[in-house]
């Protein structure tokens, strides 16, 4: 047969690959800081996640911020967030609000911040797309199962004390590590739902199929 | 000089369009093949340099190229003559303001409205009259394909991938649309935002599908604004929280009456700002209070709340045929704000008429 040449109608791609931030391995005594996008249940999981580092170690200053969920950090809260030896930002459990919170740790990443994105299984596909797409794919997320909007309390507690330690490996160990042990995931499963929908394939499904396994209070 | 990836497939009609679905390249609908001589024929249609870059499209940051555009545009259907207005409608999208990268990944079901005023919309058929949000009208139906096709194959829009929207809407496969001028009582939207009648515009909002609103017996303001507060004050929408933009197009026998009545797009702003709100008991106790942003940091002492921060934040344009309907979208929120810009040459400069975009 003959064959017939079209154009490709995808736009090229520019990326500009930005390394993770050093980290120092230290974050006891130091100031952390704490942006909510105020979901549903955003500024508990931080409240839960924070309550959990202490316990690990110690002393530290933790400040809080919100920020509208569609919208980037406002300048003026950023501006102080640079003056933290880390960041824990969330939530990314819808689209909208994983793309501006993804952004937002992306950024403060650049400006030699450590951060954490606390995002869903659901949308850590699209926050890995996303942060590949910002030259950033070994950006360390925290995972928790989607949904966290409708939990319960002592549910979003299990969810927190589930990624308490990845949080503080993220925040301290060395950043071609955390690269290297990221970058691979959450891949699969975004590539997976391209030709059937919705099977869960990431390590964060594979360990918890049921999706997080959080018990009613008895 | 084109850039562009050549793709050498077998010249059938079923592999191409096979092979174009596989690729996650459309939007489900068969395409026109983007050959080399069509992609040509729509790049002459435009003064603007097939290399030339508008930006880069989130959530994947394509470059969005003139000839990226071109192919795209082909693939839609459009005809050449239709080319600047999609370059128009593209350069607003990529304003910051409008905030594509959100827009796009958003769980909420909104899409980039293209409405267009001035000249050029009668001279390219762009239907501002019945069925004006519907099919029938290749102008209003390619431009806006072009547009979502971009958004697929630049902007990486892709549903359930970077494109999360959670139900979605019929109006992501096109939404363009002309206001029906002729039948305005009142400014159109473009000479409202500073532009010449005679200079001819695209205005971009992050819309939901219109929502029908209904009253088919008021002859009086009165009865017709009661409709549209009633209609309109709704806890589901973002604009009840997020504020923003929402759009109210109203049918030419709607607007009729309520300039009859003393009526102009400020006085009925003012009214549905003051009249159309939410009980505060009703707004606090549902959905999205508190979500920073929101009515109660900007009326912390108001009864009712209002769906949008200020009246001038309301868009009015007077759309559709005969018949006593108007219609209400709703918009993304405050997040994403619309843009108007006019269609014109590289340089700039508004075009007459789509002949002079040509390349001689």
């Amino acid at each position: 047969m003959q064959t017939i040449e079209v154009l490709d109608p995808r736009g090229a791609l520019r990326v500009t690959e930005q390394p993770l931030a050093n980290r120092n391995g230290k974050l006891a005594r130091t100031r952390i800081g704490f942006l909510s996008n105020k979901k549903a249940n955003a500024t508990l999981l931080l409240q839960e996640i924070e309550r959990l580092l202490h316990e690990r170690f110690g002393d530290f200053e933790a400040i809080y911020g919100e920020k509208g969920a569609a919208v980037p950090v406002p300048p003026e809260f950023l501006a102080e967030l640079e003056t933290c030896s880390a960041v824990l930002t969330g939530m990314a459990d819808c689209g909208s609000c994983t793309s501006w919170s993804l952004h937002d740790a992306v950024v403060l990443e650049g400006k030699g911040i450590p951060s954490v994105l606390l995002c869903t299984d659901e949308f850590a596909p699209l926050a890995r797309a996303e942060s590949v797409a910002k030259g950033m794919g070994g950006l360390p997320l925290a995972v928790i199962p989607h949904p966290l909007a409708d939990n319960r309390p002592h549910e979003v507690r299990t969810k927190a004390e589930r990624i308490a330690d990845e949080i503080v490996a993220i925040l301290t160990r060395d950043a071609s590590e955390l690269d290297a042990q990221y970058r691979p995931l959450y891949h699969r499963l975004a590539q997976t739902r391209l030709k059937q929908s919705a099977t869960c394939v990431d390590d964060v499904c594979i360990a918890d199929p049921s999706g997080g396994a959080v018990q009613p209070a008895a | 000089m084109s850039d562009a990836r050549r793709i050498a497939l077998d010249d059938d009609l079923d592999a191409i369009e096979d092979w174009f679905h596989e690729q996650g390249l459309t939007d489900g609908l068969p395409i026109v093949p983007p050959t080399s001589e069509r992609v040509a024929r729509m790049l002459a249609a435009t003064d603007f340099e097939p290399s030339d870059e508008l930006g880069l499209m989130g959530p994947k940051w394509g470059v969005a190229t003139i000839e990226t555009l071109a192919i795209n545009a082909v693939m839609a259907g459009c005809t050449p003559a239709y080319f600047p207005v999609v370059i128009a409608a593209i350069q607003a999208m990529l304003e910051e303001k409008f905030n594509l990268y959100a827009v796009q990944a958003t769980t909420h079901p909104c899409a980039p409205l293209v409405i267009v005023n001035g000249p050029l919309a009668a001279e390219l058929g762009i239907n501002a009259r019945y069925n004006v949000f519907g099919q029938g009208f290749r102008a209003n139906a390619t431009i806006g394909r072009a547009i979502r096709l971009a958004l697929i194959n630049v902007g990486g829009g892709a549903p359930g991938v970077l494109d999360r929207a959670t139900h979605g809407m019929p109006s992501k496969y096109s939404f363009c649309i002309a206001e029906n001028e002729e039948e305005n009582p009142w400014q159109p939207l473009h000479v409202e935002r500073g532009f010449a009648p005679e200079v001819s515009t695209v205005t971009i909002g992050a819309c939901e599908n219109p929502h029908n609103l209904n009253d088919h017996i008021s002859n009086t303001s009165d009865g017709i604004l009661t409709m549209i507060c009633s209609s309109i004050a709704a806890i589901g929408t973002n604009n009840a929280y997020l504020y923003g933009e929402p759009i109210l197009c109203l049918g030419p026998e709607h607007a009729s009456i309520l300039a009859r009545d003393g009526y102009d797009k400020t006085k009925i702003r003012r009214h549905l700002f003051e009249h159309a709100r939410i009980p505060r008991v009703q707004w606090q106790s549902a959905g999205m209070f508190g979500m920073p942003g929101s009515g109660n940091n900007h009326f912390p002492d108001a009864d009712a709340l209002p769906m949008f921060r200020k009246p001038e934040y309301l868009m009015i344009i007077v759309a559709g045929g005969a018949g006593r309907h108007s219609v209400w979208l709703p918009t993304f929120g405050a997040g994403s704000r619309s843009v108007t810009r006019p269609i014109a040459r590289r340089d700039g400069t508004p075009l007459r008429s789509t002949a002079e975009a040509r390349r001689v």
